[in-house]
């Protein structure tokens, strides 16, 4: 359940679905429009909104930081299933370039 | 004896089996997203396509499938081709990294006969001679450009107004040429001026030698001569009578030209384009100000935010895409260089969208006083007392001592668009840059937080607008294309 203090919003996102590192990045790419503190509880992560400015839209806010955190949460699941990928192109991409030594 | 497979092999209905390749995904608007693979190839998508894919339920017969397939988002059983295509661009982008530096800035005077107060270089009064380069800081210079592993070197000129020092000039073109007769690069010069003090026996040096002229036009005479004042109130029309005298000379298409946009230009893009096309320009350059020197002190920078730069912005562009649509082949500059990052596996020079940054490694400034910048913004933030992106100098330092240096590598390493907070996971990377130099004067770091970074929010809106009208128009589109190709 979210409460609502002043004009604060504050959410709660199961630490069973969601990573602290989804959670950062949510924090991080809205910093414009919200101040978020994170606290950790038994089973939530627990995320106070706070608008970081007048223009801040306070009415959509729970539902900006929700979306932005599960669009980070399948970012990083994207990132860990293609590591190795990313890693063999990379290294393909910059073999024989004569930059390095050896 | 062979055998055709099960027909069971030959149902694509179902999820198939694929397996993702390196991939990024941002908002477009509010119903679709935009997704972007390692060479920064890109497909628009909705958000059900973005978890669907990611999922593995895309199932093969799917249109989607066969977009993503083509443009290496995904391997499957049929091909696994994609991960050395994908190497092989992703190479092709980033070699030209290996070529540095290609473009060396000399600042010939800092004299100038102009006095805008939108310069972003602190100018000096044009009978000071204190502020102008020497021979020996001239000679020192060349070493550190003969240096450069780059097989292409542009040098230019620039000030101050550079024609105030015009024997600098010939001096360095004379000394470059001469030592280009056993370097044997591929060398070019261009004379960046205002041209209100050009005279014949210059543009004849510059005939003779094939120099190309860029210079300033803000637009209309009331709007160029009220940014860019000097004695006589005439800086348009020197400018005119320059450009004409000048194409004379070299050729109609050795000579370009550059805006600044100002609060005074915000609402006249349409009069501001029709200037270069009555100039029979083959495009125009939408440039916003920059965060330094005059531009800074006269608070001419904080005269418009964002937001009515970027709908300056989109106006003049849907001008020029109206143009463009009834047949007037007409190209706005930066368009042009995010679409070839966009639409082509090539990559721009343009400093601001390299990353890693183009400090240095793009383009390198060697100041009057033979002080080494890692850009023009370098010295201009020097000017303000700035020095973080002082290299070095010319009768100091070796050219190991100023492109090795800790003053070059820590912004470019900590800057780094690829692994930042907010560029890493960005769907636009590959089409950004990482200016370094923006963000420390700024926010004060290299890095910066892009949430709250003018350059992030114009450029993601940049980005954003120029996929959004090739989606809703084919032939703008083709427009796009023609562009990316042309740049």
């Amino acid at each position: 359940m979210d409460s609502v203090t002043g004009r604060a919003r504050t959410v709660l996102l199961s630490r069973a679905a969601f990573s602290m590192e989804a959670v950062k990045r949510a924090s991080y790419s809205l910093m414009a429009q919200y101040d978020v503190s994170v606290a950790v509880s038994d089973d939530d992560i627990v995320c106070t909104l706070s608008p970081a400015n007048k223009a801040s839209p306070m009415d959509t806010a729970e539902r900006d930081f929700r979306r932005e955190v599960v669009d980070q949460d399948l970012r990083i699941s994207i990132e860990q299933r293609t590591e190795a990928y990313r890693d063999t192109i990379l290294g393909l991409a910059f073999s024989r370039t004569g930059l390095q030594d050896g | 004896m062979a055998k055709f497979r099960d027909v069971a092999a030959f149902d694509d209905s179902a999820s198939s089996g694929y397996t993702m390749l390196p991939w990024r995904f941002t908002s477009l608007d509010d119903e679709r997203y935009v997704a972007t693979n390692m060479a920064g190839e890109y497909l628009a998508m909705s958000r059900e396509e973005i978890f669907d894919f990611a999922s593995g339920r895309l199932p093969a017969n799917d249109d989607l499938y066969t977009d993503l397939k083509s443009r290496h988002f995904l391997i499957d059983a049929d091909t696994d081709v994609a991960v050395d295509l994908l190497a092989l661009k992703v190479r092709t982008k980033l070699a030209p990294l290996a070529n540095f530096t290609g473009l060396h800035i000399f600042v010939t005077t800092l004299r100038c006969e102009h006095s805008c107060p939108y310069c972003q270089v602190s100018r000096a009064n044009d009978d000071k001679r204190e502020f102008d380069m020497t021979e020996e800081t001239a000679m020192r210079a060349l070493d550190l450009v003969f240096a450069s592993p780059s097989p292409a070197i542009k040098i230019e000129f620039q000030g101050g107004e550079s024609l105030l020092n015009m024997p600098m000039i010939r001096f360095i073109v004379a000394e470059a040429l001469r030592r280009n007769a056993t370097a044997q690069r591929n060398l070019a010069f261009v004379i960046a001026t205002n041209l209100a003090v050009l005279d014949e026996e210059t543009l004849a040096f510059a005939r003779e030698h094939g120099i190309l002229m860029s210079t300033s036009l803000d637009g209309p005479a009331d709007l160029h001569n009220r940014n860019r004042p000097r004695p006589g109130k005439n800086s348009h029309e020197k400018a005119i009578d320059g450009i004409k005298r000048a194409r004379t000379a070299l050729g109609h298409y050795n000579v370009g030209a550059l805006m600044t946009t100002t609060a005074a230009s915000l609402s006249r893009p349409r009069e501001i384009i029709d200037e270069y096309i009555r100039l029979d320009f083959g495009g125009i350059f939408l440039r916003p100000l920059s965060p330094y020197g005059f531009a800074i002190k006269t608070k001419t920078y904080a005269a418009y935010d964002q937001r009515k730069w970027l709908n300056f912005y989109f106006e003049g562009l849907d001008y020029i895409i109206d143009l463009n649509l009834a047949g007037h082949e007409f190209i706005e500059h930066y368009a042009a260089m995010v679409l070839k990052k966009m639409l082509t596996p090539l990559q721009t020079s343009y400093v601001d969208l390299m990353s890693p940054a183009g400090i240095g490694i793009g383009a390198i400034v060697y100041n009057y006083d033979g002080t080494v910048y890692a850009s023009d913004e370098s010295r201009m933030l020097a000017e303000m007392g700035d020095t973080t992106f002082a290299l070095g100098n010319v009768h100091d330092n070796n050219f190991a001592e100023i492109m090795l240096g800790e003053a070059l590598l820590n912004p470019l390493e900590q800057s780094f668009a690829g692994s930042v907070p907010g560029c890493s996971w960005c769907a636009f990377e590959p089409w950004c840059g990482a200016e370094p130099v923006f963000h420390h004067a700024t926010q004060g770091d290299f890095v910066g937080k892009k949430p709250l970074s003018s350059f992030c929010t114009r450029n993601m809106s940049v980005f954003r607008g120029l996929i959004s009208r090739m989606e809703a128009d084919p032939e703008v589109r083709r427009i796009f294309e023609r562009w990316a190709n042309i740049v």
